[in-house]
């Protein structure tokens, strides 16, 4: 173990303030016993939280104090008692010694028994006490790591059946596919159209854009009698193969520009990415 | 009384352990307002801050033969009964019936609306330094006394994470404490 790790992990505090589960406490009391240099930080720590908490008192009601010893008293008093019964005890033995000694000696090895007994049971106690502390702290790491094998699995589902969702649409045979290609300086760029024939509703795939930058989002427009028509924003965040974009009932183009998020009235021609004709 | 005497750590408890008169007013005296700060932090109501208060005096004069110097200083020991007798009345139905009851839906958010007097002392102004999602952690595992496991699902977050961010979140407040 590397204890100077040990001193700085944060264990000293748990410990001192009442933080650590049994397990850590039994492991701190351990390697305090064998480490002097773990006791010494445990206990420059809790000089530094005495004094802290000194100079921070907040008087009590004045009451209290007298209060507070009556109570105390109560507690002693039934202490004076359990003393002066075991005294009698002793006066009684002291009368009748040789029977009494050698009923002594038979409670003395019994006695001798029990406690070995008692302590052979304490040590079991504690130790099968640490093995089902390891069990339940497994557990919960398993228990742990099935839920998130569980979401995963759920998510990678989720995810699946949008993919197929999506392909279905586009093998459609009433969807009709529009390549456009990219333009000018973004001759790398490509966006394919699916217009559904019948409902007119218009998705875009992104085969290659670039990642739009802070602020800015792409816009889908449709050329509807030589004139750009708004067909939609484009939401990139969300990883979908295919986005829905608006109905346009007839058009001769489709082009995507690059426009401050959430779009424009009217296209600018010099964020031109891709463009493709009917 | 006779505040002029002062007793190293270790006469201390040897007097208590005799349950010497005079070594219940040297505590008294020396503790009673540092013990009272932690209550207050926790149950944020003087009258019963004032009860768990002589609860804990109680309990460590009781249970002083059980306080073993080889695993902590006498004070760490005491500060820490007194935190869980607070902690044991936010939890008790007493408690919860009262208005006094703090929101334990775990939204630490909340937390900062209830909070009295007890804004800016002791070591809640240590906590209260730490970045915010540290400070709901130790809001949660300090003074509400929620285990990680509890942690982790009022935070909707893995335990293995609660452990760590608690760690280094403690890592932080002990450079506040120097």
């Amino acid at each position: 173990m590397n204890i100077q790790e040990y001193i700085q992990s944060g264990i000293i505090e748990s410990y001192v303030l009442g933080l650590a589960s049994e397990e850590e406490r039994l492991e701190f009391e351990s390697v305090c016993a064998t480490y002097p240099e773990v006791v010494e930080a445990r206990e420059a720590l809790e000089l530094s939280l005495e004094h802290q908490a000194v100079s921070n008192a907040v008087t009590p009601p004045a009451y209290l104090k007298d209060k507070i010893r009556s109570a105390i008293g109560g507690q002693q008093a039934s202490n004076e008692v359990t003393t002066s019964y075991t005294t009698t005890e002793n006066d009684y033995a002291d009368e009748d010694q040789p029977l009494i000694i050698r009923k002594l000696f038979s409670l003395r090895s019994a006695a001798a028994a029990a406690i070995i007994l008692l302590g052979a049971s304490t040590l079991l106690n504690f130790y099968f006490y640490r093995e089902n502390g390891k069990l339940v702290k497994a557990f919960n790491d398993l228990s742990v790591q099935h839920s998130q094998l569980v979401n995963n699995n759920q998510s990678m589902q989720a995810k699946l059946q949008d993919y197929a969702a999506n392909f279905e649409h586009i093998r459609n045979p009433r969807m009709k596919a529009v390549k456009l290609p990219g333009v000018s300086a973004n001759s790398s760029s490509m966006c394919t159209v699916y217009w559904d024939m019948q409902t007119k509703d218009v998705y875009l795939m992104v085969n290659n854009l670039p990642k739009p930058a802070t602020g800015m989002q792409y816009q889908l427009w449709a050329m509807v009698d030589g004139k750009p028509v708004d067909a939609g924003m484009l939401d990139m965040d969300k990883d979908n193969m295919v986005v829905k974009m608006k109905n346009i009932p007839s058009a001769t183009a489709f082009a995507v520009t690059l426009e401050k998020k959430g779009g424009s009235p009217t296209p600018d021609m010099n964020a031109m990415y891709v463009m493709g004709t009917i | 009384m006779s505040l002029k005497q002062t007793y190293t750590e270790a006469e201390l408890v040897v007097l208590l352990k005799k349950r010497n008169n005079s070594s219940y007013d040297y505590l008294y005296d020396h503790y009673s307002g540092a013990l009272y700060s932690i209550i207050l932090q926790i149950v944020q109501d003087e009258n019963i801050a004032a009860d768990v208060l002589q609860e804990v005096f109680v309990n460590i004069w009781k249970k002083i033969d059980s306080y073993d110097e080889t695993k902590g200083r006498l004070f760490t020991w005491m500060l820490n009964i007194a935190r869980n007798a607070a902690i044991d009345m936010i939890r008790s139905k007493t408690y919860r019936n009262s208005n006094r009851s703090v929101s334990l839906d775990g939204n630490a958010d909340n937390l900062q609306s209830t909070q009295l007097q007890v804004d800016g002392i002791g070591l809640r102004r240590a906590v209260d330094k730490l970045k915010p999602e540290q400070r709901s952690l130790i809001e949660l595992a300090y003074f509400l006394g929620y285990t990680h496991e509890e942690i982790a699902e009022i935070e909707a977050i893995p335990l293995g994470t609660v452990k760590t961010r608690i760690r280094a979140a403690l890592q932080q407040l002990r450079t506040f404490l120097k």
